[in-house]
This record gives structure tokens, sequence and C-alpha cells, in this order.
């Protein structure tokens, strides 16, 4: 029995359990829309800074909380854009090359790494919840599958089941983003 | 393309993800970029999460310096990370929020999959530094009627030979081992009344159950009673009424997620004994397993580690039947043979398999019997263990209302076949529109069925078909027997289905999440007469908080 809406009459407004509770699916929004990771910490920081002055999360469901955050990392985001904008830039042709020796640290290989991430948290966003929480505790937590199917109450052929499906999946969806970059370069 | 770079497969998918992991495969294939991608991805979410989460410590309360979080291991830093509300360090930043009154408040359910995620920690910690003989007190907080009798557990004998090492977790209750013995039952004294017994408890959707409770409802007196609480560290995950409706086994998980308890409980609260407890690490009980034989002098269940085990009670003997992957549903279809299903990642199968044969058999000794869909499929067995029925829909269909979930939609179709030979095959239930998501047979002639039909889906059958409905075997009779205002949606994937139907062959108890159209989403459990008439509702609950996790049956006390 997974759990659906659930508006709870629960009024989770302390700051700490707010973070806590939306902090995952806040990042992975604004990760969705900003493919730099230090302007994701930022934009990060600002939404839960807005909530943390905001009385109007009082008597919200977590459901309700969680629409606002986004609404506020939304519009964080295009702050972003906007402020972007305004950057001075510098083209890439115009760097030094040796400066990083390293290809890893280069500017193009830096850019390239952001967007294959902005990329993976969409597709990751598109699995289905279940095959999300099991892809995250197997990569993030560590956890052997024996201990995910124990958490979760599921048998463990069924997390390894989810585990090869969500994996397949996503490595669809890479093999897609491959094929439609090798057209495009065509 | 590297040659480790085909498709997860789910019987290997730890050592593909190894091979993938290593830096030639990694760098090569398509798949060892995805898990190195993941890696990255989650270990920078870790740390931008950490250093925003210091720096809203720090502009709270500048007087608190947040420590970061223990970082000696990843799986420290995820559960460190996850648990900041319960972080003294935190309290100052709950506390200062401007113009805020608001007390901490209770944990989010969310929460309850953080915590188990540290007991589980905690626990192999603790049983790698702990070896210590405890002695489980499964009886200790046992029974605590809220009305009706007052239970005295007996004290388990342990006799000698215990089977599995025993290991234990500090702090909670603790696990040893206990054999299985000879157990003696007896009816309970007094005239027998019919009685409704469901398992209630908090969580269960994304981690272990906690403070389960084994319930009563009296239907000729409508008192409820309280027969089994379980002890801290211990969840009760199943209960199964014994065939002459006398006797529960209860089936129980230590919630730190090491080792397994069966017991015994008379349906009317007395003589809690235990049956067997098994402590090592990988003791799980597979879904719906744990069955008693027909003639109730066997039990069977399949553990974690995928062998059928049955539990004959008079001798105390426990052996192991079979041994393979993936064994899931076990039903007895006479006293000495049961079907098992072996779920696999694209098909289910059915087996039959003959215990006269002998123990340790392979899957290769039973015999195959079907194939089951993965999709709607639901097997189910007669009362006699003669017929065997199966379910299907027509698959599921997305939900807008749902989040991740999905509807079921029709066409459905229930047949019926001989549980021996199940190539002759009868359909008692068919309809091009309705969707039965739940069905239970009566006894060894009628079923009941549970309608819901997804709205704004093509072809779908009214709303006014919602609910439940009751049937003959041969297919006539069909009628209904309650209205349903039930939730569109279909979690098949959950470890207890939303949905749940149970009845005496006088009586049905129906579980049910309700759907309204604001307001929080609440569980109910009805009972009602199969004769007609309305039903009443026996438990109501805020879906998602504490719910009634399993409609055990209908017995006698």
């Amino acid at each position: 029995m997974k759990q659906p809406a659930n508006p709870s009459a629960e009024d989770p407004t302390a700051l700490g359990e707010l973070y806590e509770h939306h902090v995952q699916a806040v990042l992975g929004y604004i990760s969705h829309h900003i493919a730099n990771l230090a302007d994701a910490e930022d934009v990060l920081l600002e939404v839960f800074l807005a909530a943390q002055n905001r009385d109007a999360l009082v008597g919200l469901n977590h459901g309700e909380q969680l629409a606002w955050l986004k609404r506020v990392a939304a519009n964080k985001c295009v702050d972003l854009y906007r402020v972007a904008r305004r950057r001075p830039e510098v083209a890439l042709q115009n760097m030094v090359e040796d400066l990083y020796q390293d290809e890893l640290q280069s500017p193009e290989a830096q850019v390239l790494h952001q967007e294959r991430r902005a990329t993976l948290y969409r597709h990751l966003a598109e699995l289905p919840e279940h095959q999300q929480m099991v892809v995250r505790l197997y990569f993030a937590h560590d956890l052997p599958g024996r201990e995910i199917a124990l958490l979760l109450q599921k048998k463990e052929s069924t997390i390894r089941m989810t585990l090869a499906r969500a994996l397949n999946r996503l490595r669809a969806a890479y093999e897609h983003e491959q094929t439609r970059e090798g057209a495009c370069h065509e | 393309m590297s040659k480790h770079d085909d498709q997860f497969q789910p019987e290997t998918i730890y050592q593909q993800i190894e091979q993938l992991s290593s830096p030639p495969e990694a760098a090569a294939s398509t798949s060892g970029a995805l898990l190195r991608d993941l890696r990255d991805l989650y270990k920078q979410e870790e740390e931008i999460t950490e250093r925003v989460r210091t720096k809203l410590g720090q502009i709270s309360d500048p007087q608190v310096t947040l420590s970061p979080r223990n970082t000696t291991s990843s799986k420290n830093i995820q559960t460190g990370r996850k648990t900041m509300h319960n972080d003294e360090h935190f309290q100052p930043l709950m506390s200062s929020r401007p113009g805020s009154n608001t007390p901490q408040r209770p944990k989010f359910p969310r929460s309850l999959l953080v915590a188990a995620t540290i007991l589980l920690a905690l626990g192999l910690v603790g049983s790698m530094s702990f070896v210590l003989m405890h002695t489980h007190l499964p009886n200790q907080a046992a029974v605590t009627p809220t009305s009706g009798p007052m239970t005295k557990p007996e004290t388990p004998a342990i006799p000698t030979g215990v089977k599995p090492t025993p290991t234990t977790t500090a702090g909670q209750n603790a696990c040893t081992s206990v054999a299985a013995h000879p157990v003696t039952l007896t009816s309970p004294p007094g005239a027998n009344s019919p009685a409704l017994y469901y398992i209630v408890g908090k969580g269960g959707q994304q981690t272990l159950p906690s403070q389960t409770q084994l319930v009563r409802y009296d239907l000729t007196t409508g008192q409820k009673s309280t027969l089994y609480t379980s002890p801290e560290g211990e969840s009760l995950i199943n209960a199964v009424l014994s065939p002459d409706k006398h006797w529960l086994l209860l089936s129980s998980i230590f919630s730190r997620g090491q080792g397994i308890v069966l017991q015994l409980l008379r349906t009317d609260g007395q003589q809690l004994q235990t049956l067997y407890t098994d402590c090592s690490a990988s003791a799980t009980i597979s879904e719906q397993s744990d069955r008693w034989s027909l003639d109730g002098s066997r039990i069977a269940f399949v553990s974690s580690d995928a062998d059928l085990q049955i539990l004959t009670l008079t001798t105390g003997q426990f052996q192991t039947y079979l041994s393979s992957t993936n064994l899931t549903e076990v039903y007895w279809v006479n006293n000495h043979q049961l079907t098992i299903q072996q779920n696999n990642s694209n098909d289910n199968v059915l087996y039959l398999l003959d215990t006269n044969k002998g123990t340790g058999q392979k899957l290769s000794d039973a015999t195959a019997l079907m194939h089951i869909s993965t999709t709607c499929a639901r097997l189910s067995i007669s009362s006699d263990g003669s017929r065997l029925f199966n379910g299907s829909c027509n698959g599921r269909v997305p939900q807008n209302n749902c989040q991740s979930g999905d509807a079921l939609s029709g066409q459905s179709v229930i047949t019926s076949a001989p549980s021996g030979n199940t190539s002759h095959t009868t359909t008692i239930y068919s309809n091009t529109q309705d969707t039965v998501v739940a069905y239970a047979p009566i006894g060894t002639s009628q079923m009941l069925l549970y309608v819901m039909n997804p709205p704004a889906v093509t072809n779908a059958g009214p709303a006014s078909h919602d609910g439940l409905w009751i049937i003959n075997d041969d297919g006539t009779g069909l009628r209904q027997l309650t209205t349903g205002t039930g939730l569109k949606c279909w979690f098949q994937d959950g470890p207890y289905p939303d949905y749940q139907i149970a009845s005496d062959g006088q009586h049905y108890a129906l579980l049910q999440v309700n759907a309204t159209s604001s307001g929080p989403l609440n569980q109910s459990l009805v009972v009602g007469k199969l004769s007609g008439g309305s039903n009443t509702m026996i438990a109501n609950y805020e879906y998602g908080r504490e719910n009634v996790l399993v409609v055990v049956g209908i017995g006698e006390k």
C-alpha cells in the first residue's frame, strides 16, 4: 500500500523538518532547470530562506508546501536566468586550454557534465516513485538489495527487478540521448 | 559496446553493477557511464544539501555552529543528513523562526523510512559488536485486551538443538532462536461467536509497520478487543486463521531487519505460544506464503532464502521441502500437495509440489501448472483446495490523481480450474467494462468481487458499478452488495493491498480507501451480511498514518 496524496492535518512548519521533508524534491526540481551546481545550491538556499520567513506555510499540508516551494524555486530560477544574461561571459574559445591540464576540469567538460547531470535528473524524475526510491537507496545510501527489501518490506527479488527495470529505463534514455546527439552532429 | 553493456538482468544485477563500475567498463559503456553519473549525482546532491543545511542553521542562529554530518561512511552521510530534524544542533534553527510559536511537530511518515535505515545500520553494527544470548520476549507485551478476556501467555519451551545462530541487537527487543517443538491445539471454551480479525499498525507503506496490533471485532456483540500487541522492535506482518477458525498463525519480523517469529494464538486471545524463531540476519517471510494445511496439522512458509519450509505441529518437525529462488504465495491443495508461485521478471509460474516426494526437492521436481500474468493477476483458492482462481484485467492506465500510481482497467476476467489440472478452465466472471481490483472466494461455491472503474477511460464501466459484488462460482447470481466511493488508484507494488475482502459465508468484511472531493483520504473497514442490508463501519483511519494493514478473516472465538 503506497501512500497516495495525503493531505494530512499535520502542520510541519518548522524549517528543519520542512527542509528534511522537501529538500530532495526541491533540489530535483531546481536541477531540472539549472545545470550549474553552484547556482542550484544558491537557489536551494534562497527557497528555504524564503520559506523561513513565510508564515503562510503554517497550516499547509505537505503537498501544498511542496507546491509553494516549487513555485518559489521556479521564480528564483527565472531570476537567475535574468541575472545570468547580464553577467559578462567569456567565450570558451578564448579560454587558454592549457590552463586545464585535467580534461575533466575544462570548461567544456564541465558544461557537458552539467548538462548530462540535468538530463539524468529529468530521467530520474520520470521513473515511477518506487523505482526512484530503490535507485536512491542503492546508489545514494549504498544499501545492499537485501536491506532495501527489508526497509521497503518487499521481496529481495522485487528489489532486484525494480532496480533492473529502473536502470534499463535510464540506460535506454541515455542511448536515446546519444542517438539524438549523433544525429545533431551529422 | 562492452560485453557487460547489455540490459540489466534482475538475477545478476548486483554483479553487473559491480563490473560496470570498474574503470574500464565505466569508461567504455553506456551503462557504465550511467552508473558513474548516478553516483556522482547523488554525491553532489548530498554535498549541496549538507552545505545549504549548514548555511540555514548559521543564518537562523549565528551563535550556533552546526557541525557537519558524520562522514565516516556513505550510509552515515545519508542517514545523518535525513535525520536532521532529530539533531539537537538543528533545534535552534527550528525554534528561532521569526514569529513562530509552533511546537516541534511529530515526525513525518517519511522519517519512518529514515529511522528504519538508521536502525538497520545500527542493527548491523550491533550484530557485529554483540553476539550475546538474549531471551526472546515475544510474550512480554503480547496481549493487551481493551475489552474481552485477559490473556495469560504461555512461555514456550526452548528445546535443545536450536537451528540458527542467535544474533541480537542492542537496546530493544532481542532475538533468541527457538526451534520448532510439538504443540497441541485446543478449541476455545464456551459458545462460538463469529468475529473479524485484522491487523492495525503505523507506517507499513515504505517501512516496516510499527506498533502493530491484532484486533478482534465480535460480529454478534460489536465488541472490539486487542488480542495481541507486538513488543517493541517487532512488527506483526501477517496472521492466518486455521482451517477450524479457532487459531491464528502470527508472523512477525524483528523491525531491525533480523529474525522472524512464528506464533500461535487462540482466537479468544489465550494460549499464545511461539512456534519458531529464526534470528539469522536473512530470515524473513515471503508475501502470503504462510499457510495452514487443510487439516491444520502443518504450516508452510517461504523464508527469505526462498526455501519452502513446513512445520509439522504435532511432532515439531521443521523441514525444507523446496529450495529455489523468488518463491512466493503458497496454497495447500490437499494435506500433502501445495501450489507455489515463482515470480520472475517477465512472468510468474505456478507449480504443484507433492510433499510425499520428500524433503529437499528442487523446482524441477514440481509440476508446472500455468503461467500467470504479472499485471492484475491474483491467485486464490477455494476453502477445500479443490479449485484455483485466477483474475486478470486489461492492464494499468495512468490516473492523474494517483501521483505515481495507476488505475486498473477492464476487461476483467476471473477463471476457475481444478487445482490439479489447470488446463480445464471455466470462466466465472467476464466483463468488458468493469474492473475487478480484488476478489475473494467464499467457501466452495461463491465469490466476492470488488469493482473500481477508472474515470475518464474510454469504455470503462460506470461509477455506479463501483463496490462489492457477490457471484456464484457457476457465474450466476451476480448482485451488488455495496456502492463504492473508493480511490481510483491501484498500487500494485505495495506490501498491503488497498482493497481487501474476507467472508465466512454469512458476513463480509471490506477494507477500502475512500476518495473524497476535499480533505484527507481515509481508509475504512466495514462489515455486513451477504444476505444484504446496510453495513457497519468498524474502523476508520486517515490514510497513511495508522492503518488497517491486513484483514485476516472471519473466524470463531
